[in-house]
């Protein structure tokens, strides 16, 4: 893999930073452009679920709103939502959902009615377990 | 990075490590990894502050190309604050695949966390986060 980041000469480490050596003069080699640029667009597509039960093999698509200062995520396909003070918050919201969701209409999948009968079909082309 | 035209992958890899450290050696004979100083968690007298920083992540099942981005987040104001991109290109789906970012001094501009998203063809799969907390001093008398 080639980045686009400058290579460090090796360095002595510490998680206990000491001082606040100029640091503006050193960051414009690593980021052209990018300073202050939003982390996630107002629609992504989702490729993970932080359950190591469930792997994505089809990614879901996710929208992203703001509502009463809270982030609100929402997968429109599966009707299933996430919500946080923050988009991470949010997003790892949204993703114990989605596997909460899997294994509730895994384990009910002969009892749905036809909207989560098609929720399910939906959830179950694109999770799946490992 | 993926000349125009290339045709991305649609296989969603599965990542199954992703840690942050501060370093991260290739044994040169055996391509092995060796994560120094894994972390969560960062102590500092005063912000902002910077700080260099590696990372490292595995995926597996991964076939064709991908645009890899790996980006540094502050959680809390949703920006990006670095990021690093690069092109991946798979052609055994059975491999597993390494690779580890040394960053250099990264911002770290107030207490709170900050994660390393992986971002593969525009497909979200996961991050790992790190904490940032103003450094308790020990006052004597």
């Amino acid at each position: 893999m080639v980045t686009e980041i400058r290579q460090l000469s090796e360095q002595k480490s510490s998680d206990i930073i000491v001082k606040n050596p100029r640091l503006m003069e050193r960051l414009p080699v690593m980021l052209p452009g990018l300073m202050a640029h939003l982390a996630v667009p107002e629609r992504f597509m989702l490729g993970g679920l932080r359950d190591g039960r469930l792997r994505i093999v089809e990614p879901i698509e996710v929208r992203q709103l703001v509502e009463d200062n809270q982030f609100v995520l929402e997968a429109e396909e599966l009707n299933e939502f996430g919500f946080g003070e923050n988009l991470s918050e949010a997003i790892a919201d949204l993703q114990c959902a989605i596997a909460e969701l899997y294994f509730t209409l895994d384990a009910e999948q002969h009892r749905l009615g036809p909207d989560l009968a098609a929720v399910w079909d939906t959830l179950s082309r694109k999770v799946n377990k490992v | 990075m993926l000349q125009e035209g290339r045709q991305l992958s649609q296989i969603v890899p599965l990542l199954v490590a992703a840690l942050v450290c501060d370093t991260a050696v290739d044994d040169p004979s055996t391509g092995k990894k060796s994560l120094i100083g894994i972390f969560s968690t960062l102590h500092t007298f005063e912000f902002p502050t910077e700080r260099p920083i590696s990372f490292y992540f595995k995926l597996v099942d991964a076939e064709g190309d991908y645009e890899i981005d790996v980006r540094y987040v502050q959680v809390a104001t949703g920006q990006v604050l670095a990021n690093a991109k690069g092109g991946l290109k798979s052609t055994d789906r059975h491999a597993q695949l390494e690779l580890h970012l040394p960053f250099p001094p990264v911002p770290i501009p107030e207490e709170g966390i900050y994660e390393f998203q992986i971002w593969a063809n525009n497909v979200f799969l996961g991050s790992a986060s790190i904490k940032a907390e103003r450094f308790a001093q020990q006052r004597g008398g």
